[in-house]
């Protein structure tokens, strides 16, 4: 069983490989194709297109805001405070970087909004709308018992409201 | 270099990496439990992911992740007894594919690199005494690797960002390393052009073996740099596991394309 299947991958992997670097120049290089084919070939993580640090129009054309306010059990409510995604420099994160996956989510999510805002679409009806709410009502929040949640695109001095959420639960 | 020593090289680059991943992905989740907490909802999951819907929710990504990187480390302690690893890559393979749909969008963008190269250490590692199963698998990672720079800086030279040191002077703004100590304007414009050059020309290691070395050190300081300043040190271990590849089949492609094809 085993030497058989020595014995077919022997003759077929330098075609399989072949063609599967084939498929990734055409992910690549290209946007042709049906998209069907492309997604599919793209679930899993196995293909993508590879544009590592090539400036996406969505991101250099401004950038964001997410600012949060909480309520306390006595009903007061403290003032509004800038969500910081940036953490200070230490050679350890070349070791470990947990924040970075973080920063990473939160910039995926808050381009699908801007995106949806764009197109005059729900931004709730984003895939990561509930996600994104979630991990920022995991933030510390000091005996408060509600978060309100506002997130803003900034553009050449312009502030632009994406959403603010009503007070939502604190876990 | 020999066969042996180039996949054992990759083997521990590759899981050092993923190691370092599932360590960063548990520290993250520890401080925002929402991470692997959150249900994520029918609708926005393909319905070729929901059976596995035990696998990306909890209690089960949790034990995929640590799964996962126990799998790592028995791979690494396999390599360095001599034995074959290709239970525990099949295993990290198959944890990385089932918690997918949670962590893709928690910095998954090298692993389509990442599942070329378990791939090919599982098919080797299962028929290690197969030269041309090896050589197959070599080669692809040493051309795959200069596929995905070539076509990324090839996107970079394209960009009147890149070529002008903007997209660079943009990026690098956003980290604190280099916010306090910003680039020059003349070094800026160096460095992007070094960076697209480098991408570009990577490649050409694999036609001339004596400039291989070459790329493979610019290589190195290429991650390593993003690694130490801003902190993207999970492209480090997926791009340095396909250096072994790319240096044993620099050292004599035309020879093995011979040997795999005729």
């Amino acid at each position: 069983m085993m030497a058989a299947l020595e014995n077919i991958l022997e003759n077929a992997l330098p075609w399989l490989f072949g063609l599967w670097a084939l498929v990734a120049v055409w992910f690549a290089f290209t946007n042709v194709g049906p998209k069907r084919i492309r997604v599919l070939l793209g679930r899993g993580g196995w293909l993508q297109k590879w544009n590592m640090f090539v400036p996406e129009v969505a991101k250099s054309s401004g950038y964001f805001q997410i600012r949060y306010r909480d309520q306390m059990s006595d009903g007061s409510t403290t003032d509004w405070s800038d969500l910081k995604l940036e953490q200070n420099w230490s050679p350890g994160i070349a070791l470990i970087n947990p924040e970075i996956r973080l920063q990473s989510y939160m910039i995926q999510a808050v381009l699908s909004f801007s995106r949806l805002h764009r197109l005059n679409k729900p931004i709730p009806s984003s895939r990561h709308y509930d996600f994104f709410l979630s991990i920022v009502l995991d933030m510390q929040h000091g005996g408060a018992t509600h978060r309100q949640i506002s997130v803003f695109k900034i553009r050449e001095k312009e502030k632009e409201d994406l959403f603010t959420t009503k007070f939502l639960p604190l876990s | 270099m020999s066969i042996i020593q180039a996949y054992a090289g990759i083997t521990i680059l590759l899981c050092i990496g993923i190691i370092q991943g599932s360590i960063a992905d548990l520290l993250i989740t520890k401080k925002y439990p929402s991470i692997t907490r959150f249900r994520m909802a029918d609708k926005h999951l393909s319905r070729y992911v929901r059976w596995h819907r035990f696998a990306f929710d909890m209690p089960g990504v949790f034990a995929l992740k640590w799964t996962s990187l126990i799998a790592a480390l028995a791979s690494i302690a396999l390599i360095f007894t001599g034995k074959s690893a290709w239970i525990t890559l099949l295993l990290v393979l198959a944890c990385q594919l089932l918690t997918f749909p949670r962590w893709r969008n928690f910095v998954g963008s090298d692993a389509p690199l990442q599942r070329a190269v378990l791939t090919v250490l599982i098919i080797y590692s299962a028929f290690p005494q197969n030269n041309r199963i090896a050589l197959s698998g070599l080669t692809f990672l040493a051309i795959y690797a200069s596929i995905i720079y070539f076509s990324t800086g090839l996107q970079k030279v394209r960009s009147t960002q890149w070529r002008k040191g903007e997209a660079l002077l943009g990026f690098t703004s956003k980290f604190p390393f280099w916010k306090y100590r910003p680039l020059p304007g003349q070094v800026t414009v160096f460095a992007a052009w070094t960076t697209i050059f480098f991408e570009l020309f990577f490649f050409i290691g694999l036609i001339f073996p004596d400039l291989a070395i070459g790329f493979l050190i610019a290589g190195l300081l290429f991650h390593g740099l993003l690694s130490v300043t801003a902190g993207i040190n999970h492209f480090f271990w997926t791009f340095l596991s396909t250096y072994p590849a790319y240096w044993f089949i620099s050292q004599g492609a035309i020879d093995f394309s011979r040997l795999i094809f005729f």
